[in-house]
This record gives structure tokens, sequence and C-alpha cells, in this order.
């Protein structure tokens, strides 16, 4: 137990840098203050990201945080964080990289004046205002989370903060700093005084204790710091971090930043998405890697919290942060929860909103269930619409149930955000003929939030067993040089690489799903989306078609092609077993026949041996 | 048409009475007999006595024909909007005030 008041003068603050997203607290830095405060040690968050958000325009920001590309927010801080070493002071990846920049508006000049002042401009004075309107010289220690773009930001503060207050020790962490990117930074950049590799949970309090005790760091599992001008690393926990023993996070100090900035209301609703964790590890990935997947590089191990814990979470949180969505930052919901949280949530009558990503095998049952249970919002990996694809991804899962899954979740309310990757070894033209040929009978369903060539990430598959998969070019992504200095090995600090396949399909290959899915979007945007319901009567249905606009027409079919219809509207099913459900005495390959028309119409979806039927219940909440 | 249960001793029964058959068919008829049997047993399901079932026939589904099903096929689709749908109420009496 720890002695009241022992480390009461030993203060902590956790910082969030640009670039994470304004409409959502930081779960790393809000759970790690809820247990480094059990231990007694008096710790503040700052989400100094919301200072820098409102300072250079909430949405322009918004639009840096969700770019997939260059490292525009890494190289924006980069100056700051490496002054005379930084590789870009000229601003070169603005020209070398231009196709691929963020789209903030205007031309490709305004949009590089705009990068430009920001980078030039905003940013140190953003630094500097930072630096003199928050109580650093209480702190013995701050702390940074870094994911994804939080690198730079985080050093060039941790450079200002060394600078004027040499005693703060400044701990990193958070998954930029995962397996060998961690201690590299820690030997190359020299604000980093020490770095957590993996998870936190327990050894962030450990390493203030030791801090504050004058103990050696060396009996803190894995920490990586600089001892006599050598990195040492000490041995990583043993025993995974159990999701039962971790508290709520406390997001308090977010609150009170955010209305202080005015980007959330003092009163009334508030559009923030609380992040629950309800599980780590991905149980899918334990037994079958997704090979384009860098996530959970030794977390894979897959574990959740206990049902009743979780309830009793979402309760308190809704109450103390008067917000009642949820954003579930696991890797994949625990098919657990489908028996035990989900009814109970039902039972509850709560009024929950929350997100979760899914395996994409869910049936009709389970996505009534979520549903019901206030999950209104999931993610689930589809990636493609051809099972050839998904075999050679290791996703363990059919077009075809991709295909049950948009459409179940379309007729119960559930948003779905989903991608659409290609670029993997082994693949044929053939994949993506099809695709592109089936993709304007899918128009009714939600169409995909990206489509694009595979990302490859450290970590996946697709890296670890680069030889395997047969890639010729594997280097770190062209914006990370304009962004690190020389000294710093970018082999061991990317995470996204750029490579070559060999035997890969070119671009143009995939320029039709490129044009189909832009299709499939826009067909979406307009005032009257695209619809494809049917009404049914037993033995008689009739299916309205208006997936092209303004070209609806009735199909009315009656008798057994009503019931074969039907038969296959529930889940996937085949020929034979529809055959052996209705009675019939049409022949198995009869039926296949009959199936095959329904597809050339664009009324089933076959799969193989696999049919479905495309078409959703016009009436709704069955 | 119901259901037809049965027992395996029963079809222990009727394949021995079948098999008296036996020297009198041809090895194509043989062979067909065998194939209409193992045709029939893909349909069978066990309830939960044990007993087998054979499903009852769909009314109607053993008179359609491939040929009558691709025919009704080709006539299913009529080109034309989506009606209006929902519930027209009318309002009844003076709403106006006046």
């Amino acid at each position: 137990m720890t002695p009241a008041g022992k480390y009461s003068s030993w203060h902590a603050v956790l910082v969030a840098m640009p670039f994470i997203e304004t409409r959502r607290p930081s779960i790393q830095i809000g759970l790690l203050k809820t247990l480094a405060a059990a231990r007694g040690f008096p710790v503040r968050t700052l989400h100094a990201n919301l200072d820098f958000a409102v300072r250079i325009d909430v949405d322009n920001y918004e639009l840096l945080c969700q770019h997939r590309g260059p490292m525009v927010g890494e190289w924006l801080f980069s100056v700051e964080a490496f002054p005379e070493a930084a590789p870009d002071p000229d601003a070169r990846m603005l020209d070398d990289l231009a196709d691929r920049l963020p789209r903030l508006g205007g031309s490709h000049q305004e949009l590089r004046e705009m990068l430009l002042r920001i980078r030039d401009v905003d940013v140190p004075a953003y630094l500097d205002v930072l630096l003199e309107s928050f109580p650093w010289q209480e702190a013995s220690v701050v702390g940074f989370s870094s994911t994804f773009q939080q690198n730079t930001a985080s050093f060039a503060l941790a450079r200002r903060l060394k600078r004027r207050y040499p005693h703060i020790v400044t701990v990193f962490g958070g998954a930029n700093f995962d397996d060998e990117m961690g201690p590299e930074l820690v030997r190359t950049i020299d604000c980093i005084d020490v770095a957590v590799i993996g998870e936190g949970d327990e050894t962030f309090p450990r390493l203030l204790a030791a801090l504050a005790d004058g103990t050696s760091l060396d009996a803190v599992p894995g920490l990586a710091r600089r001892v006599d001008g050598q990195v040492k690393v000490t041995p990583s926990a043993s025993v995974a971090v159990q999701l039962d023993g971790l508290p709520p996070p406390d997001y308090a100090e977010y609150f009170q930043h955010a209305e202080d900035l005015g980007i959330l209301p003092r009163v009334g609703y508030r559009n923030v998405a609380l992040p629950i964790e309800t599980a780590r590890g991905c149980w899918w990935g334990a037994k079958h890697h997704c090979t384009f997947c860098g996530l959970n590089r030794k977390a894979m191990p897959f574990r959740s919290k206990s049902p009743h814990l979780v309830l009793s979470e979402l309760e308190s949180q809704v109450k103390r942060y008067r917000t009642f969505r949820f954003e579930a930052v696991d890797n994949i919901m625990d098919t657990a929860y489908l028996t035990k949280l989900l009814p109970a949530l039902v039972e509850n009558e709560t009024g929950y909103e929350i997100f979760y990503e899914v395996k994409a095998n869910l049936s009709r049952a389970q996505l009534k269930l979520m549903a019901q249970a206030g999950v209104t919002h999931i993610q689930p990996g589809i990636e493609s619409l051809s099972s050839n694809v998904l075999r050679l991804m290791r996703k363990g899962v059919r077009a075809i149930q991709n295909v049950n899954l948009l459409r179940w979740a379309q007729y119960y309310d559930i948003h779905v955000d989903w991608n659409l990757l290609w670029g993997f070894p082994g693949e044929t033209e053939r994949d993506y003929s099809d695709q592109v040929a089936v993709i304007p009978h899918l128009f009714h369903l939600p169409p995909p939030s990206s489509a694009n060539r595979v990302w490859l990430e450290r970590f996946s598959p697709l890296f670890t067993e680069s030889d395997k998969f047969q890639l010729t070019r594997l280097v770190p992504e062209r914006s990370y040089r304009y962004v690190y200095p020389d000294a710093v090995d970018l082999e061991r600090v990317a995470y996204f690489f750029d490579y070559d396949l060999d035997g890969a399909l070119p671009d143009s290959a995939f320029a039709g799903m490129r044009q189909a899915t832009a299709d499939w979007c826009s067909a979406w945007r307009a005032s009257k989306p695209p619809v494809l319901k049917y009404w049914s009567a037993p033995h008689f249905i009739q299916v309205y078609d208006e997936r092209q606009p303004g070209q609806g027409g009735t199909y009315t079919f009656e008798g057994t092609l009503a019931d074969l219809y039907l038969a296959c509207s529930n889940r996937p099913t085949t020929a034979a077993a529809v055959r052996r459900e209705l009675g019939l005495l049409l022949p198995t390959e009869a039926i296949q026949e009959l199936f095959g028309a329904f597809q050339e119409r664009g009324l089933m979806f076959v799969d193989g041996q696999f049919v479905l039927a495309l078409a959703l219940p016009a009436v709704k909440a069955r | 048409m119901a259901n037809l249960t049965f027992t395996l001793k029963e079809i222990e029964d009727l394949a021995h009475k079948v098999s008296a058959l036996d020297q009198f068919l041809s090895k194509k008829e043989h062979e067909l007999l065998l194939a209409i049997f193992a045709s029939a047993a893909e349909q069978v399901t066990r309830n939960k006595a044990g007993r087998g079932v054979f499903p009852a026939p769909q009314q109607g589904a053993g008179s359609a024909t491939l040929e009558d099903l691709q025919q009704q096929l080709l006539k299913a689709y009529i080109p034309g909007n989506e009606p209006p749908h929902g519930i027209n109420a009318k309002i009844i009496g003076d709403v106006s005030g006046s």
C-alpha cells in the first residue's frame, strides 16, 4: 500500500500533442492518470492538441489528423523538434509529394503557403504559448503518449521543456515506441529521457515510483534509456496486463480544456465519443494474423474486460461526462459479448451509442442484437469483395459473408465504416474484374470509406515475412526522410514502408475498382440513395430495384421462384441446402441454374457454391 | 401432404423386400434404383425422437420445371419507378380555425 502523501509532491503531467482528433479524449493519458493517481501521484493531463487545433482552425486540423499519406503532421513540427538537424527547412517535401498532400482547399500554391505558414508561424507561436501557459515548473515528470503522427510535436515541446526546466524527466511511450522503434528514438533524440516499450499500465506507475524513490530503473520492466552513451533496455514484463484490473480513464481535464477553448459547450449535449477499452489483442490474429495488419506487436493474445465491469464503466462514464457515445478502441469485439454483454445492455434498456470493430462474419441475429443493444456504428474487417483475395489476406471470411454483413447492418440501421484494399501477393486481374462487375449490384449497400492499395505496416506478416511474400524492395515511406535527421535510422523508426512486390499487379489493374467505388460513393451522395428491397407473402414476393437512379423497376416472383429467393435471404446458403429446406424435386443443378439467372439480374450474389439474395426486406425492424 | 417419419427397422424391412427384386433388375436399373435412394437420403433429417423424417413436398413445387421457372424469370421484370408508399392520412374537419 502506498503511504499517504509519500508522493504528493512528485507531480507528473501527461500530454497529448498533435495530431490526434479533437472530438475524443486520449484514452492513453486518461488511463495512465488514473493508474498513477491510484499509487498516490498527483497527475495532470493536458490535451495540448486542442490548443493547436484552435490555432490553425479546427476543420483544417481534423483534415490533417485524418489524412493517410505523407507524414505532413510530423513534417510540420520537424523544424521545431530538430532545429539545426531538421532535414527539410526548404520544404522540398511539399513539391516532391505534391499529389499526395491533404486537401485543405485551394490550389497547390495556396496549400503550400498555408502549410508553410503553419510550420513557420503557428507552430513556434503555439509552442511558446504552451510553454508559458502551464505550470510546468511544478512537474517532476512529463509523459508523452505518441501514436501515428504525434512524435515530432511531442519532441518539439520536450526539447523546450528540457531547456527551460532541466529537472524535468521526459517519458515517452505509445505505439510509436514499440519494439525497436523506442530504443532507436532514445538513441538519437536527446530530449527523450526514458521510453516505455510496450504496455505502460504497470510500467509507468512503477517508473514514477522508482524515480521518486531514487531507486534503480533497472528493476522496472520495459524501459529504454541512455546510460553512459549506450541505450539500455530492460526486459518487458512477462505477464500481460489483465483488463479487469484497469479502472475507467479520467477525462475530466479534457472536457474542462475543450470547454475553455470553446470546442465543446459547457451545457447541453456534447458531441464527444468517449474511448473505452473492453479488450486488447486480437483473437483472430492470434490464430491467423491478417497479412496486412501491423497492430499488436507483442500484445496479440486476446484479453477482455468482464461484462459486468464494462456495464458499470459505461454507466459511470456517462454520468460523469454527460455523453452517451462510446468508441471501443478494441481491435476486435469479444464474441463472448454477444451472449454476455449485449443482452444485458438490451435488458437494461440503456440508451448508449457504441462503436466497435468487429469480424465480418456476423449473422443477421447478431447484428439485430447489436442494434438493440446500442451498437450503432461498426468497423468490420471487410477489405475485399473477392474470396480469393480474402484468402490471400488470411481474413477467414468469404466475400459473401462480407456482403451479408453489409445487408443486415443496413437493415438494422447500423452505420458501417469499411475499406477496400488491393495489391496482395498472388491476386489476379480476374479477382478485380469480378469485383468491378458485382459492385453495381451492391449499390443499395453502404459503400467503402476508402479503396486503395494496401499500406505496408511494420509488424504485419507482409513486413515480418517479406521474403516469403517476395517483396523486392522494402524502404521507409518516402516522407520520413523529410521529417527525421540523418542520425535517425529510419529502418528502425518507420511504421509505414514503401515496397515492390514480385509479380504484383500493376496500378492499371485497379483502375476499374477505383471507378466502380467512386460511382458507388457518388450514388450514396444523391438525394435519393439507391434501393433494392422486397415485400413478401407466402410463395410470393415483389422486389423493387432502383439501384441506378431513375431506372426503377419491379420483379414479381411466385411459387418456387419466390421460395428460392427468400430461402437465400437470411444468410449465405447453397443450392443443395435450399433444395433440402424447401423439399424441392428440382435437381440441385437446376436450382443452381436459377440462382445464376437471379445473379445475372443482380438480385443474388454468388460466391463459389454459396449464394445470397441481395434485396433487403422493405418492412423494417424484424 | 405431411412430413413422413420412419424408423430404422421400417427402412431395413423395406430394403429387405426391395432386395428380392434385385434378381429381376438389369445393371442399369439397379444403378438407377440406388441413385434414387441416394437422392432421397439427402433429404432425410432426424427428429427429436430419433426417427427419420422426409419433408413433405411443397405445394406446387413438384409441378414446376426448370423451363417454367426460367420463363417466369424472363417475364418477372416491369420497369417503372416505385409508387409512393405509406399512409396518406386525410384531414377530416376544419383545421383552419376559421
